[in-house]
């Protein structure tokens, strides 16, 4: 049996309703109608699983504009707006993706181009539910392992503190705005192949024999290979970019470390800045093989690796940014 | 001022049935719906703006009015009439000053063949 989405359709002519709804109908979607924005934010309100919300602009009560300040001001959950306009009306439309619409269909609406705009906004839909059930899997790890408390938030706040930096300090990384808040997004990913580790060695409290460390480093190839093989089905960039920080984020700048060796810049620009947030957070938290290193200890350890275990990069990010770093290990405190 | 225009031909409906079957692939009964459906909204439309004209309302709600006419005369693929209805509306909006009774009144007479199955 298929999944039925549920699509709101506001417009207040009637005659405009029905002929959408015999077009969506026909594409297996379950349409709720509703005649002004008004009556569609009340809907809304009633039926949260509805997430793609088709509008016209000009209604009466409140109009289309009004309609999708009010839902991007209430979204929990992220709803894909597409509006109906006139096609020499730019104007509006302008106005309304302005004000946070996804698309737009001219009218009169054909209906080949409707079912292509729906596909489109449930295909992206269909993504973020994927990145909230990839998360849920990265807290699920978490659980089991003995990084409880604020770990996974830890380690997102230092990956977007160090990602931020360092697209300011060196334009030529090309690491925007967007691209380090997509970092710190996949960053709780990172140990995600823990799950596939066996207690005795996870929970062993004191230092891993040299086979169980070897075990212990299978995580990494695990959670990458699990996180590209999801990336493969669904050719979303996030998941490539979280197989990159789960396969790589145990590699060493000086080409020491595991599972590929890789040296330098040969490692993705996010496995190297998660490598440092989960080293940072690791010295000072306390697990059940160590006491918690103070801030100044594991400073001194940062500057130790530097070109060694670290990107020289990273290190010198942290260190101008040491009190950002401060501040929120001290916000996320066990 | 007298509006000198030439009309479009007058809406049958045939054609109209014609347009909902091809264009959206609608079966019989769906397109039996939608005439009734059209019919509706564009009885709506020309009544509240036939008031509108004759007791002086506003010109951004005679261009309102216009543009919901004109969206159900292009859902009906009758581009000519709507092409009518969008000029009220641009007018309207532009704030010329113009017989816009005469010109809801020839559109309401080029589609009265559809306004017979709104049932109103």
């Amino acid at each position: 049996m298929g999944v039925h989405h549920r699509i709101l359709l506001v417009d207040d002519d009637p005659a405009q309703r029905t002929l959408l709804n015999m077009c969506l109908e026909r594409g297996d979607y379950a349409v709720v109608e509703a005649a002004n924005g008004e009556d569609a934010f009340r809907v809304l309100e009633k039926e949260p699983e509805i997430r793609l919300v088709i509008t016209d602009l000009d209604m009466p009560v409140i109009d289309g504009f009004d309609l999708i300040s009010k839902v991007r001001e209430s979204d929990l959950r992220y709803r894909y707006i597409i509006v109906l306009t006139s096609s020499e009306d730019k104007k509006s439309l302008v106005k309304a993706l302005s004000l946070g619409a996804d698309d737009y269909i001219s009218k009169p609406v054909r209906p080949d181009e409707l079912r292509l705009r729906v596909e489109g906004g449930i295909r992206l839909l269909r993504l973020e539910i994927q990145e909230e059930l990839i998360l849920s899997m990265a807290k699920l790890a978490e659980y089991r392992s003995d990084e409880t408390g604020y770990h996974l938030e830890r380690v997102l706040f230092y990956t977007r503190t160090l990602g931020r930096d360092l697209g300011m300090k060196y334009p030529h990384l090309k690491i925007t705005t967007q691209l380090a808040e997509e970092f710190a997004r996949v960053s709780p990913l990172h140990d995600i192949g823990k799950v596939a580790i066996p207690d005795s060695i996870l929970h062993k409290p004191g230092k891993l024999t040299s086979e169980e460390f070897e075990i212990m480093k299978n995580h990494a190839s695990i959670g990458g290979q699990l996180l590209k093989d999801i990336h493969t089905k669904t050719r979303s960039p996030y998941l490539k970019v979280a197989y990159e920080a789960a396969m790589y984020h145990h590699e060493r700048y000086n080409g020491t470390g595991y599972p590929a060796g890789l040296k330098g810049e040969e490692i993705p620009l996010v496995a190297r800045i998660v490598a440092l947030a989960d080293m940072y957070d690791a010295m000072t938290s306390e697990r059940c093989y160590k006491k918690a290193f103070s801030p100044e200890k594991a400073k001194r350890i940062i500057v130790e690796e530097k070109g060694e275990h670290l990107d020289p990069k990273m290190v010198d990010s942290f260190l101008d940014k040491e009190q950002e770093w401060l501040a929120i290990r001290e916000r996320f405190r066990d | 001022m007298k509006t000198q225009r030439t009309m479009p031909s007058k809406v049958s409906r045939d054609r109209v049935r014609s347009h909902f079957q091809e264009v959206y692939s609608l079966s019989r009964e769906q397109v039996e719906i939608m005439l009734k459906s059209s019919a509706q909204s564009l009885t709506t439309f020309l009544s509240a703006l036939e008031d509108a004209v004759d007791n002086g309302r506003s010109l951004p709600e005679i261009a309102r009015l216009g543009h919901g006419l004109k969206g159900v005369l292009l859902n009906m693929g009758e581009e000519g009439w709507a092409e009518v209805a969008r000029n009220l509306e641009s007018s309207a909006a532009a704030g010329k000053s113009m017989d816009y009774g005469e010109i809801v009144a020839a559109i309401r007479l080029g589609v009265d063949a559809v306004l017979e199955e709104s049932g109103l």
